[in-house]
């Protein structure tokens, strides 16, 4: 099948000649069927068919990629906590891409309870079409933490729709490392819509080559007193491209909310690019909405610091992109997952892992 | 009863909002509309070469294909077949005050050109609707070889040429479906050449005004600053209100030779039925500098981003500015900055204040390309919110390309903190006067950045003043 597919556009557009406002997705692939999934369930989760709650809540990659991930036939899992349940052992969803195909999943956190649920994504091809989107639904007071990581193939086309909706006091954290694909695309939609929930996300992604990671994540802020942070460290090598959307959106009537996003961008060679849209849009006067961001090469001092100490310059890029990278990595609690991490940071970027020392 | 009322006021247009009766027959009005036949009568008008009439053929062909912007506030309100695109007093431009028509003058007066003229510049050009009604520059600046006039005398008294090699060569009517306008039916504004090595002491300033209902104005601003040479370009626009919409399409092109300095300062202040669709762009040469200020007060709705191309070596820009948002206004505001050259270094400071329903909207773009190596940006937004049903919204754009370049960029939205006036007050001072000390504190980074008479004007526009009525 033919696919030109629009993605991650940004809720308040631009210049248009800045070509920054959406991104363009085309590519030709066969029937796209379901990617292979295990899912490390662990007890006291409760596992049914999830259609309805899929399609109503609303993802960060627009409706393009939302119409062809909804056309792909088959079961829509649902994972579901019991009220109150703290749960000691991560929900682990392990996804592998064989071909061409989409996974889609629904997490739902009833009122007070508490999980971590860690998803991986790669393949044992180098080439092919994954598209991903699970999303997560938190009840008053519950506490979700994802961590998400991607080690797919140099050549793969990948494409993350996440959303997210949080009610009264929820909790949602994230923290996700992509290392992998040629081209990756992550939409995020968050709708804060409970009083006083919170959503946060720390991001961190190493590219090189020509790989391109585009991605679109939306603060949507309605209830009252309610918390975002967004927060993305990189580094880009070679030839490689980002783009970022972040948006904070204040609805009137969101009082005491807070929102901030940050970006540090480290620029390791000539020919990288990196763009940035970084939103505010507020309908309410008693928030604080915030961001920042710092692009630029490693600053001299800290290089100068390091090499006083005997490290050779490469040493010191390696171990600045590891400090990145370990801020995301130190959170995934599944061995295998993490040692898959740590084998591709050591055998197919050739950094080695402060885990290791 | 005391009843205290904590409140900062709307901006005070009551200075501004009086107006001249266009039907006494001292005036010619271009019927509304803009059509081959209109842009034809205009080149005749003003007895154009013929390069001048195809150029604006041109530009009106392209204006009809170009489609509207897809981003940006709201703009399905203006409609182009009910704005007259040339209206003009049946005057000859003079050079004195006194030759002027009385009542044209007088609007000048009311708006304080003279005085400022004879205070504190050194020349003083003064549009009324389409067309410049009165120029003057000093004595001994135009004995320095600077030449300040309006683009039309500039072609008629030998310096065509450097019109024609300028004239809309960093503003294409390709840029956009208003520039496209502009190139069609552009008339008056402002020709300043400064020559090499020059440097002008005190400003220069071109005051625009929009008398006329249901009127566009076009003027094109075209200064060429040459290798070591310096200037201070002030401009200031103003209109009454009326009920019909009026159209506010001009054009600013700058051109900053090597090591030249210019710095470019406007206070708008249209009336709220203004649609101010204005374009302005400057080309820095090697180790030029380049300086906006920029009061953004009135207009219904508001496109301004002035952008600076950064083309040699070590060049220079900083754009310092303020934009207040009242009452049915949606002002988009902000900068664009390129830079091509290594060692080129920006900075953009904004600042924005939003009120009784107002939009504000910062947008900026920072591009910089691969070879401009070594380069730096640091780009800072604050925005102010006085009430909740207000909007004030950021959005800044990058595209960094050069991986030695060094980008900075922060912005922050929020209201006046409580901290902050607990603070104060706990100092003795009243809740009013705590306020308002923090909003003009807020505004003082541009206000300081502003020449003397235009701070204080910009103090009087805002009234950031508190009041505590006792009824």
């Amino acid at each position: 099948m033919n696919m030109d597919l629009k993605v991650n556009i940004s809720p308040a557009l631009t210049f248009s000649w800045m070509k920054i406002n959406d991104d363009h997705i085309k590519l030709e692939t066969g029937e796209l069927g379901i990617l292979d999934s295990k899912a490390d369930i662990p007890e006291g989760i409760f596992v049914s068919k999830g259609d309805h709650d899929w399609s109503k809540v609303k993802a960060g990659c627009g409706k393009d990629v939302a119409a062809l991930i909804s056309d792909v036939k088959g079961d829509i899992p649902l994972f579901e906590t019991a009220k109150d349940k703290s749960y000691s052992k991560p929900l682990v969803l392990r996804l592998k891409a064989t071909a061409t195909g989409v996974y889609k999943a629904v997490v739902k956190l009833a009122p007070g309870s508490e999980l971590t649920v860690i998803e991986h994504t790669d393949s044992n091809i180098p080439e092919g079409f994954a598209a991903v989107s699970v999303k997560y639904i938190l009840g008053e007071g519950a506490k979700l933490t994802l961590v998400k990581s991607q080690t797919l193939g140099d050549k793969f086309i990948f494409i993350d729709d996440m959303g997210s909706e949080l009610t009264d006091n929820a909790v949602f954290e994230v923290f996700r490392t992509d290392l992998g694909a040629l081209k990756a695309y992550q939409g995020c939609n968050s709708e804060l819509t409970g009083e006083a929930s919170s959503f946060k996300v720390l991001g961190s992604y190493y590219l090189r080559g020509s790989q391109l990671l585009d991605f679109n994540y939306i603060a949507s802020h309605d209830g009252k007193m309610t918390e975002s942070d967004m927060r993305f460290n990189g580094v880009l090598k070679d030839e490689s491209m980002k783009t970022f959307r972040g948006t904070l959106d204040f609805k009137s009537g969101c009082s005491g909310a807070v929102g901030a996003e940050y970006e540090d961008v480290m620029l390791l060679t000539d020919g990288v690019g990196t763009r940035s849209l970084p939103i505010i849009l507020c309908g309410e006067e008693d928030v604080v909405g915030e961001h920042g961001a710092s692009v630029g090469q490693i600053p001299d001092v800290v290089l100068f610091y390091l090499m006083s100490r005997g490290f050779s310059r490469e040493a010191c890029e390696n171990m600045l992109i590891n400090s990145r990278l370990n801020t995301t990595i130190s959170k995934i609690s599944d061995e295998e997952i993490k040692k898959i991490i740590l084998d591709y940071l050591k055998n197919k970027l050739d950094l080695w892992s402060i885990d290791e020392e | 009863m005391n009843n205290n009322k904590n409140s900062i006021k709307d901006i005070d247009r009551t200075l501004y909002d009086f107006k001249d009766d266009e039907s006494r027959g001292d005036f010619f009005r271009e019927k509304e509309g803009i059509t081959e036949e209109i842009v034809r009568r205009i080149s005749e008008e003003k007895e154009e070469p013929q390069w001048m009439l195809d150029f604006r053929l041109k530009c009106l062909k392209i204006y009809k294909e170009t489609p509207m912007p897809v981003w940006g506030p709201d703009i399905s309100e203006l409609d182009m077949d009910q704005i007259a695109s040339y209206v003009r007093h049946k005057s000859e431009m003079k050079n004195n005050w006194e030759d002027v028509p009385e009542d044209i003058k007088n609007t000048f007066e009311r708006l304080g050109i003279p005085q400022a003229e004879r205070l504190s510049l050194a020349g003083v050009g003064a549009q009324y609707d389409s067309e410049i009604v009165y120029h003057n520059l000093k004595e001994e600046v135009k004995k320095q070889g600077v030449i300040y006039t309006d683009v039309e005398t500039a072609m008629k008294t030998g310096y065509e040429d450097i019109v024609k090699d300028y004239f809309m060569t960093l503003v294409p009517p390709t840029d956009h479906k208003f520039a496209a306008l502009h190139g069609a039916v552009w008339s008056g504004g402002s020709f300043v050449y400064v020559p090499k090595g020059v440097k002008v002491d005190i400003p220069l300033q071109s005051y625009f005004r929009l008398n006329a209902a249901g009127a566009g104005q076009f003027e094109h601003t075209l200064i060429i600053v040459e290798e070591g040479a310096d200037v201070h370009f002030i401009e200031g626009c103003s209109a009454p209100k009326y009920n019909v919409a009026n159209l506010h399409a001009g054009c600013v092109e700058l051109f900053v030779k090597k090591n030249a300095r210019l710095r470019y300062s406007t206070i708008e202040n249209w009336s709220k039925n203004m649609f101010n669709l204005n374009t302005k762009r400057v080309v820095v040469d090697e180790g030029g500098k380049m300086e906006w200020v920029s009061g953004s007060f009135g207009s219904h709705v508001s496109y301004l981003y002035p952008m600076t191309i950064l083309k040699g070596e070590g060049a220079q820009m900083t754009y310092t500015g303020i934009t207040f948002s009242g009452e049915g206004q949606n002002l988009d505001t902000g900068a664009k900055v390129v830079h091509l050259a290594p060692r080129t270094t920006s900075v953009i400071t904004s600042k924005s204040i939003s009120k009784s329903g107002g939009i504000g909207t910062f947008r900026s773009s920072v591009v910089i390309a691969k070879q401009a190596k070594e380069s730096k940006c640091s780009v800072s937004c604050d925005s102010l919110m006085l009430d909740s049903i207000s909007r004030a919204d950021t959005v800044p754009a990058m595209d960094i390309r050069a991986h030695d370049a060094d980008v900075g960029h922060e912005a922050k939205i929020g209201r006046i903190s409580d901290e902050a006036v607990f603070y104060l007050m706990s100092r003795g001072m009243t809740e009013e006067d705590a306020k308002a000390l923090i909003v003009s504190g807020f505004a003082d980074s541009v206000s300081k950045e502003l020449p003397l008479e235009y701070a204080v004007e910009m103090n009087n526009l805002i009234k950031l003043e508190m009041s505590g009525h006792k009824t």
